[in-house]
C-alpha cells in the first residue's frame, strides 16, 4: 500500500468522522484536525507492522496501549472503534493481502476494544 | 514499585541536575552497584514516567525535560565510577527512525565500566553509515537499540547486514520490547538478546573469563 493511496484512504475517514460528528471540529479545531490525520498515519504503521512480520499482536497490542493513551485524555473507547471501523470499510474494495490482512486484524482489535470496560 | 525510582522521576521532572546526580551518589554510598541502579531506579523512574504521560498526568515537555535531565544525571554518575581495562570494543547505535537513546547509553556506561571501549552513534543511524562505521573501527560486539514496534521490520537487515562483515562482529539487539515479544524470528540465529542489565554484565564476565582461560 503506497503513500498516495494511504493519503487517500485517510482523506475519506477523517471526511466522514467530521460529517458525522461536527462537534468534533467545534472541540478539537485545526489542531484536532491535524493530529486526527497522525493519529490514522500511526495506524497505518502499525497495520504495515503487523502485516510485515506477520504477527496480528502487534496490532491489538496497539489498540488496547492507543485506547488507554485517548481515554485518559477524555476520548472514549467508542471513539477509537468508530476510527477502526472507518479504516476497515475504507479498505473493503481492496482485496490484496495486505488489505485483507488489514482488514482481519482491525476487526479483531475491534472486538478487543468492545471486551474493555466501557469507558 | 519501590519508592526510589517515583522519588528520582519527580528530581527528574524537575529538570533537578544535582539532586538527581546526588540521589545516585547517596545509593551508591549504600552499596548499590551500577547495574541494580540503572536497572531498578533509573529505568524505573522513566518508566514510571512514561506512565504518567500516557495517563496525561505530564505534557510531552515534561517527559523532554526528564530524558535530558537523565541523561546529563547518568554521564556525570559514571564520570565517578571505577573503570576495569581491557582491548575489547562495542559500538552503539539506533536503527534508522529511532529517537529513543538512554537505554543504549546505559548499556554502553556499563561496558565502560567492564573496560570495553565503546563507540556512541546516537539516535536514528541509517544503515549504509553503520556499515562504514563499523568497517573503519571493527569493533567485537555491535549493539543495536529498538523501542517503538514499527521499527523492527528493519531489524532483520541491520542484524544480517553486520553479522556478515568481514570481521564477524558480535550482533546484540537491547530493547524494552523484549520483556513483552520474541524478537528471534527477525534477527538471526548468532543474535544475542539483552532483556536487562545484568544479563548484559553477566554475559560480559562470561567473555572476561573465557578471555583469560584462552590466554592461560
Amino acid at each position: 500500500m503506497n503513500h498516495h493511496q494511504i493519503e487517500r484512504y485517510i482523506d475519506v475517514i477523517m471526511d466522514g468522522m467530521y460529517r458525522d460528528y461536527p462537534e468534533l471540529e467545534k472541540r478539537f479545531g485545526e489542531a484536532g484536525k491535524i493530529k486526527c490525520r497522525e493519529d490514522n498515519h500511526h495506524h497505518f504503521r502499525h497495520l504495515k507492522t503487523a502485516f510485515t512480520l506477520q504477527n496480528e499482536q502487534f496490532f491489538i497490542d496497539y489498540a488496547h496501549w492507543l485506547t488507554n493513551l485517548l481515554v485518559s485524555r477524555g476520548m472514549k473507547a467508542a471513539h477509537v472503534k468508530d476510527n477502526f471501523e472507518r479504516l476497515h470499510d475504507v479498505l473493503k474494495d481492496e482485496h490484496s493481502e495486505e488489505a485483507v490482512f488489514y482488514r482481519m486484524i482491525l476487526a479483531e482489535a475491534m472486538a478487543a476494544i468492545e471486551g474493555r470496560d466501557t469507558t | 514499585m519501590n519508592m526510589e525510582p517515583i522519588e528520582l522521576a519527580h528530581l527528574l521532572l524537575d529538570g533537578d541536575t544535582d539532586e538527581s546526580f546526588a540521589f545516585l551518589c547517596h545509593l551508591r554510598e549504600k552499596g548499590w552497584n551500577s547495574v541494580d541502579i540503572y536497572q531498578s531506579i533509573v529505568s524505573g523512574a522513566m518508566q514510571h514516567i512514561g506512565e504518567l504521560w500516557e495517563r496525561d498526568d505530564i505534557s510531552v515537555a515534561d517527559e523532554h525535560l526528564a530524558t535530558a535531565t537523565c541523561d546529563f544525571m547518568i554521564s556525570r554518575f559514571h564520570a565517578q565510577t571505577n573503570r576495569n581495562t581491557s582491548s575489547r570494543k562495542a559500538m552503539f547505535l539506533c536503527v534508522e527512525e529511532e529517537q529513543h537513546t538512554l537505554g543504549m547509553r546505559m548499556a554502553s556506561l556499563l561496558f565502560e565500566e567492564n573496560g570495553w571501549k565503546t563507540r556512541m552513534m546516537g539516535a536514528n543511524l541509517p544503515l549504509e553509515h553503520a556499515i562504514s562505521a563499523a568497517e573503519k573501527w571493527k569493533p567485537d560486539v555491535i549493539c543495536l537499540s529498538i523501542t517503538i514496534l514499527y521499527h523492527v521490520p528493519v531489524l532483520k537487515s541491520y542484524v544480517e547486514t553486520l553479522e556478515s562483515l568481514p570481521f564477524h562482529p558480535k550482533i546484540m539487539v537491547g530493547s524494552r520490547l523484549l520483556s513483552m515479544y520474541d524478537l528471534s524470528p527477525y534477527c538471526t540465529p548468532h543474535t544475542l538478546f539483552m532483556t536487562d542489565y545484568k544479563k548484559l554484565t553477566d554475559w560480559m564476565n562470561d567473555q572476561s573469563e573465557e578471555k583469560e582461560i584462552g590466554a592461560s
